[in-house]
């Protein structure tokens, strides 16, 4: 505890460096916050300082740091923020959703009905499954709408094209950035205006689901068809 | 129209050496439903449309007792495969449980018009031989489709010279904008048929579905007044949306080579305007009018779908009456 690092100590309270050289500096700092007795050195000029400027409160508090650090020593621990819907309520209810789909296209006309045990071991493994496949589903119908601008080249093509290997030549097979943009046509443009960013943003999602929404359905039914040729021989 | 198809027929004798009349052009789609019919085939291909890719393997095969067997896969993404035996097509999707439809032809990206009787087309098409060029390291006729009115979209077919298999095919619009097309990467055509036919001879599908009852509503307070000519009531059934649960009246319409779908349901805006999107040949359009929500889709021109769209209207009386 030589003379030197009170001296240092001393001239850091008074704001000024002994040395211009930052790395002893710093290195003195880092001895003052290793040593208890130099940092109650410290707390102690700094009281002596405020004495002699007539600083000091009526009361004197001399450790507040010791008492924060006991005060966040007794907080409870939070590791993670509840969620309002627990993961079991959201797996039932994608459940319930898709089992509503079969059956309403009498997909799966008894076996919701008979809930054995093994049924319910199967229920357990469908739940466990359900979310990747409908995060799957998501990224499927992603990948569905991503809706390429159509207008292009019909100016430049508004004769038919003479010879047949033009086709290949307007778009390559691959090696695209994938464009997911909407032509869309809004003609109210006056409402439009007057919404905000946000707004608009929320509306183009709506939009796109409804779009999704549609050429899902679309597919769906072009499938759930009954060849006419059948139909006819019944 | 005459113009047209003179403008072309002109177009192809200046431009390939072979320049055929129609009756050409439909032998070679005859032989392209008798082949997709009857030959053992393995092949794999690709859907271009929006700039994107999407690969496919197309299996088909025919046992001894001229029984057909028919997978189509999707390669990337989430599994959804399409197994065929005879009138059985079972879809495997990732949204629901494996489901099974009467049906002889499996419903995927290449029209099952293709396979079937081709002249049912012929009202609405004109069948045009162009000329030969080379796909997939073949020799190929090219055969356009073209429609007779300006309502619908042409469809150019590459034919396999030899097998009159299918090696391309192009979604082109009147003008002549290319805007879905296949591309076959591979084909192989073999005596026997593939191993995975084999093992889907032994499998069980599931019963199909009994859509009968569910695809004849009549009871609708609407009604379509215009669709392009030749477009027929396919079905009618009042439905909740595969992915929102949105209750909608609905209503399918085809002629043969293209379907169009068309939505009703109440909304809750007064007035939308009308919005539309494209996936590839495929529009979807949407607009409210009157609190009344209109939904078309289709691979149809935006006139098309807007003209449909603009055109439905109250039923007439009677069926307002039975409500």
């Amino acid at each position: 505890m030589s003379e030197s690092k009170f001296e240092t100590i001393s001239s850091l309270v008074d704001n000024y460096r002994a040395t211009s050289d930052k790395s002893s500096v710093d290195k003195a700092l880092d001895d003052i916050l290793k040593d208890e007795h130099l940092t109650s050195v410290w707390q102690n000029y700094h009281l002596i300082g405020d004495v002699m400027r007539e600083e000091v409160a009526d009361t004197l508090e001399f450790d507040i740091s010791q008492q924060i650090s006991d005060a966040i020593a007794q907080e409870a621990t939070i590791l993670s923020p509840n969620n309002s819907t627990t993961p079991n309520e959201l797996i039932t209810e994608t459940y319930s959703k898709t089992s509503d789909v079969t059956s309403e296209q009498q997909a799966l006309p008894q076996s919701s009905n008979v809930i054995s045990a093994q049924e319910r071991f199967k229920a357990k493994v469908v739940k466990l499954l359900r979310p990747i496949g409908q995060v799957a589903i998501a990224a499927s119908a992603a990948g569905l709408m991503i809706v390429g601008v159509q207008q292009n080249s019909a100016d430049n093509n508004l004769v038919e094209p003479l010879i047949p290997s033009q086709v290949v030549q307007t778009v390559p097979l691959s090696g695209f950035a994938n464009p997911v943009s909407f032509n869309v046509n809004a003609d109210s443009n006056q409402q439009t205006q007057q919404m905000t960013a946000k707004q608009k943003n929320a509306q183009r999602i709506a939009q796109q689901r409804r779009f999704q929404a549609l050429l899902l359905d679309h597919q769906q039914q072009v499938k759930l068809q009954q060849a006419p040729t059948i139909e006819k021989a019944k | 129209m005459k113009l047209f198809s003179a403008f072309v027929l002109f177009v192809s004798v200046n431009f390939s050496a072979v320049a055929v009349e129609n009756d050409d052009a439909k032998v070679w789609l005859e032989r392209l439903s008798q082949s997709l019919r009857q030959l053992n085939f393995n092949t794999s291909f690709v859907v271009v449309k929006n700039n994107q890719a999407e690969p496919y393997r197309w299996v088909h095969g025919v046992d001894d007792d001229n029984f057909e067997l028919e997978i189509l896969a999707r390669l990337n993404g989430p599994r959804r495969d399409i197994l065929r035996k005879g009138t059985v097509v079972s879809y495997i999707e990732p949204e629901q449980d494996v489901y099974s439809v009467a049906s002889n032809a499996l419903n995927g990206p290449i029209p099952a018009i293709f396979s079937a009787d081709i002249s049912e087309l012929e009202e609405n098409y004109r069948f045009i031989s162009v000329g030969r060029s080379r796909v997939l390291g073949r020799a190929a006729q090219l055969v356009r489709i073209v429609a007779k009115d300006n309502h619908r979209y042409g469809y150019w077919l590459w034919l396999d010279q030899q097998s009159a298999l299918l090696l391309k095919m192009a979604v082109i619009t009147r003008q002549g904008q290319l805007l879905e097309q296949i591309q076959f990467t591979h084909l192989d055509i073999s005596e026997k048929m593939s191993e995975g036919l084999l093992q889907l001879q032994g499998t069980d599908l599931p019963i199909p579905l009994d859509l009968s009852h569910n695809n004849q509503e009549r009871n609708f307070l609407w009604q379509v007044n215009w669709l392009p000519d030749g477009f027929t009531a396919i079905k009618a059934n009042r439905h909740r949306m595969l992915s929102n649960r949105k209750a909608v009246e609905f209503m399918l319409f085809s002629d043969g080579l293209v379907d169009v779908s068309v939505y009703v349901n109440p909304a809750k805006e007064k007035l939308r305007a009308t919005e539309f999107a494209h996936d590839g040949a495929t529009l979807v359009l949407n607009q409210v009018n009157n609190g009344l929500e209109v939904s078309v889709v289709g691979k149809i021109p935006l006139t098309s779908a807007k003209k449909i769209a603009d055109s439905i209207g109250a039923a007439p009386i009677q069926t307002n009456v039975k409500q």
